[in-house]
């Protein structure tokens, strides 16, 4: 997008704005920025003429860092790029790292780790959309929902730590396989499963206490509208591409894992608002269950092959890794399509890590989101995006 | 994917655990015992298939080779005067989201990765595109025509490749770096870059904050 063009103004619709312009600065320190976010905006008195977003006040430069570590030791620091579905990170990474060690047909990761990896991956899908879904809420003004949204998401973070050891950063995924098997705790998985037979029924609860609020549908029907054009044009992937009404989902067009033995479906809406978006949401919340209970009772059938890790790659033999060759692997983020392109050279660094952040290439749809609507509109549609800010700046 | 040609560089095997060094030894050794990849017969060179075949066959003039990388996924090197018109015609074959667009700094060439994605609900519909640009570094500054036109997409993601290697995409609208404050000296992705000696503060505007190492910490 074009930097704001200050001198010759216009509305969307091709109308000059008629009142006295005002240049408003919005963040880096505002809370409906989802972190450190900068916006330039325009406005005619409410409304948005135009908003440029100004990036790089969280730029660790995480890809030059990546140039100067063993190829192991960037796993945490993928973490710390999209850090509510940590996990979805390290296994774009994870798996393109493999396809340089593997090649195209070699399988480095047993049966029962790809299981384990999809069970991690899932819960972590479920925290990301209930975070979202909650400070998403609070951007409209609506508290109580992030009480709700947090209520489930602190015990599925208790999962993952019984599983890694932490609740945010995981750093749980290795070259052929992941860090630590199941707990030994013979209720865990039980336990997993009860609480995820109740979850349909707190989507369930979610929705009632959303969808006939008359101030939320009026502040989400019709606001922050994106045509299916527009979203292909711009690279929007993920919910935001879903919710126009195309099932584009990689986890069943171009399967990773063992996602092509799972049964679930790719819910869709033809809503391309912030209202859309939010139904999208939740009805994906409510196939990650069903993904869940299908993992977890192959897990927990005992009939799956091998170990939580290759061999190959466990204790000290992890930093002798020496890649070589290039490639790209791309997993479905909770926030869109997420890659990895990396290139070794057979040395003990890459030589060139990129990460294709989900975040960065929805963010740049927002002034088309944005423009012609009222300032509090623009930050429910900023919210719809689903961005954070470690991942958009990286 | 399945019928993908042989890559054309060698599948790393998973390291051995008896000898956690053989990647390494075959790249630098040359132990007669091991063969060599560069002394055993040269494999076939591969050919695109499908799409990529398709386009290179319509511009034989604009295509400068074909390579499978390690994940099987080919990649067509075009010359960059006709990565724009290549481009246009993959979107109009439906290739329509820019999925990756990744620049890279091999100490000799420059060079940047696009890759484009149809919209698919099934595996039988998913296809990909992968297109290579690439550059000496003999040639001066490193410059490859924008794809904005084509892909609005392309829009930060070349935005991200200037500030980072210094890429000029001729064409953009709006060439400025992303992340890093503007006046900025040098591009930190490239292999050759050196970090200043002294640290100059985030700044904006005129505002400007010059801290010496000698003034101690701030």
């Amino acid at each position: 997008m074009a930097k704001v063009d200050f001198a010759n103004p216009m509305l969307p619709d091709g109308r000059k704005p008629t009142g006295q312009l005002m240049t408003l600065n919005m963040g880096p320190q505002h809370p409906s920025t989802h972190g450190v976010l900068r916006l330039k905006l325009l406005l005619d008195g409410e409304i948005v003429v135009d908003v440029e977003p100004v990036l790089g006040y969280l730029h660790r430069g995480s890809e030059k860092l990546a140039e100067g570590m063993h190829w192991v030791k960037f796993i945490p620091l993928t973490d710390r790029m999209d850090y509510l579905s940590a996990m979805h990170n390290n296994h774009g990474y994870v798996l393109a790292v493999e396809k340089l060690l593997g090649g195209p047909e070699q399988q480095v990761v047993s049966e029962k780790a790809e299981y384990i990896r999809v069970f991690a991956a899932e819960i972590s899908r479920l925290c990301n959309h209930l975070f979202w879904m909650g400070t998403f809420m609070l951007d409209l003004g609506a508290i109580s929902p992030l009480f709700y949204a947090l209520r489930e998401r602190e015990t599925l973070l208790g999962f993952l730590e019984e599983l890694c050891g932490a609740r945010l950063t995981f750093n749980y995924f290795r070259f052929g396989g992941v860090k630590y098997d199941l707990p030994q705790d013979p209720t865990y998985l039980p336990r997993v499963k009860e609480f995820l037979a109740a979850m349909p029924g707190k989507v369930d609860q979610y929705e009632t206490l959303l969808k006939r609020n008359d101030i939320l549908l009026g502040r989400l029907r019709g606001t922050g509208p994106l045509s299916r054009e527009q979203a292909l044009e711009w690279g929007v992937t993920g919910p935001m591409l879903r919710a126009t009404g195309i099932a584009h989902d990689l986890r069943k067009s171009a399967p990773y894992s063992v996602y092509k033995s799972l049964n679930f479906d790719v819910p869709t809406n033809t809503q391309s608002d912030c209202y859309g978006r939010l139904m999208n949401r939740w009805a994906e919340m409510r196939e990650s269950v069903r993904i869940l209970e299908q993992v977890i009772t192959r897990l927990e059938s005992g009939s799956l092959d091998g170990l939580h890790l290759n061999p190959d790659y466990a204790g000290g033999k992890i930093l002798r890794v020496k890649a070589k060759g290039e490639a790209y692997a791309r997993i479905e983020h909770p926030k869109g399509e997420y890659g990895c392109h990396v290139i070794g050279d057979g040395k003990q660094n890459p030589l060139r890590v990129h990460v294709r952040a989900p975040s960065f290439a929805n963010l740049q749809v927002l002034p088309i989101l944005a423009r012609g609507q009222k300032i509090a509109d623009m930050v429910a549609s900023l919210g719809s995006i689903d961005i954070v800010l470690g991942d958009v700046d990286r | 994917m399945a019928d993908a040609p042989k890559p054309t560089n060698p599948p790393m095997t998973p390291i051995p655990p008896k000898a956690p060094a053989a990647s390494a030894s075959s790249a630098k050794s040359a132990d007669a015992s091991v063969p060599k990849p560069a002394a055993a017969p040269a494999p076939p060179p591969a050919q695109p298939t499908g799409d990529a075949a398709m386009l290179r066959d319509a511009h034989p003039d604009d295509v400068a080779g074909y390579e499978v990388l390690s994940d099987g996924v080919g990649v067509l090197t075009v010359k960059p005067d006709g990565l724009f018109t290549i481009a246009g015609e993959a979107k109009a074959m439906g290739y329509r989201i820019l999925s990756l667009l990744s620049a890279y700094d091999r100490t000799d060439h420059f060079g940047v990765l696009y890759a484009f994605l149809k919209p698919a609900t099934s595996p039988g519909e998913f296809a990909e595109l992968r297109l290579r640009v690439t550059t000496p570094k003999s040639a001066g500054e490193p410059t490859f025509p924008s794809l904005v036109d084509l892909y609005p997409a392309a829009d930060w993601q070349e935005r991200e490749m200037f500030d980072m290697y210094g890429i000029k995409f001729e064409g953009h609208p709006d060439l400025r770096r992303v992340f890093l404050p503007s006046d900025w000296t040098g591009y930190p992705m490239r292999k050759d870059y050196k970090e200043a000696e002294q640290f100059v503060a985030l700044r904006e505007g005129e505002d400007i904050t010059v801290k010496h190492p000698e003034e101690g910490a701030w």
